[in-house]
């Protein structure tokens, strides 16, 4: 497998030992997408060849809605002990069971931006927010990250009413050229206020927010979030 | 949010209910309906910025500054082969 690999905030991370279990050893990056040059035997693995693929981005996860089955938790690929793969080299042997086929509607490059962003943005999003649905509000925050615009993309792609928020009125208009509903900009005083105001008139409470920065998002968002039956807000760490 | 660790929850957030919800990554099924979403909704994660070449150090480093200055819009990707190389590669 070969071709192209992105770089998380995890690797920027990684880079200054800010990230648990860094390790030399370990080729950095979480994202790959490329061609499979070769595989084992069995009719399952050989059914991959030739194939342009993305790889699922860690291991020791199936499909419980809560939270890793394995028992030693979840490995994200790239640069820590925890896992011996990573993505930043021209070849990656990995099971055949970590493989999806590449859209083929994407650029190489495009797959190769889409795996841990886009896993990542679909479970806050579509999981976990239970929000992303038509006439709901939902706050992005923080535009321009990869998991923030993966959020955008499928919570507009579900129905929902998105707003974001950003230091850069130029993030906030491509947003907005993405389907946002409107944006704040959050170093202006008083963006709460305002991103009411932008809200719909039959509909002004945020019913989530999607949110990877932490900081004083609950003292800020409680007063924009809807009260009952569940808001949630969610952060999603990279 | 990996780098700060303190988020306050503060009692006024408990009055009104809300909820915080923490998420990282997802399983190996959330990966494959991912895919899936993105497929029947003709879905294009955004590209800031590509370089190519895995000896091409400058450009890689690159990335990473506009990581750290906040620069990008959208993910920022190293291009180790250009499409239709990858065969002669092989």
């Amino acid at each position: 497998m070969t071709d192209k690999f992105t770089s998380n905030h995890r690797d920027l991370f990684l880079r200054q030992h800010l990230y648990p279990g860094t390790t030399f050893g370990v080729p950095l990056l979480a994202d790959g997408t490329g061609i499979v040059a070769s595989t084992g035997s069995s009719p399952s693995a050989k059914k991959w060849q030739g194939k342009r693929v993305v790889l699922n981005p860690g291991n020791g996860w199936k499909d419980n809605p809560e939270g890793p089955e394995s028992p030693n938790g979840y490995s994200i690929l790239g640069g820590t002990k925890m896992n011996p793969l990573g993505t930043l080299g021209e070849t990656v042997t990995i099971d055949a069971g970590e493989l999806e086929e590449a859209p083929s509607h994407l650029s190489s490059v495009e797959s190769a931006a889409l795996p841990l962003t886009g896993l990542t943005a679909w479970r806050a999003t579509m999981t976990k927010s239970g929000n992303a649905k038509p006439g709901h509000n939902i706050l992005v925050t923080g535009i321009g990250g990869g998991v923030a615009i993966m959020a955008l993309l499928f919570a507009v792609a579900a129905g929902a009413n998105v707003y974001v928020s950003s230091g850069s009125q130029e993030k906030i208009d491509r947003a907005k050229s993405m389907g946002a509903k409107g944006g704040v900009n959050y170093k202006e005083k008083g963006w709460e206020k305002k991103l009411v105001e932008l809200l719909p008139k039959e509909r002004k409470q945020l019913d989530a927010i999607i949110d990877g920065a932490g900081g004083d998002v609950v003292e800020k968002g409680m007063k924009l979030l809807k009260v009952c039956p569940c808001p949630p807000y969610i952060a999603n760490p990279r | 949010m990996t780098t700060s660790p303190k988020m306050p929850f503060i009692m006024g957030a408990v009055l009104k209910n809300i909820e915080v919800r923490g998420s990282t990554m997802g399983s190996r099924k959330e990966f494959a309906d991912m895919i899936k979403f993105v497929n029947e909704n003709n879905l294009k994660p955004v590209v800031s910025r590509s370089v190519s070449g895995l000896d091409n150090l400058e450009g890689i480093d690159g990335l990473f500054e506009d990581m750290k200055a906040g620069k990008q819009f959208g993910k920022l990707v190293i291009e180790v082969a250009k499409d239709g190389d990858v065969r002669a590669k092989l």
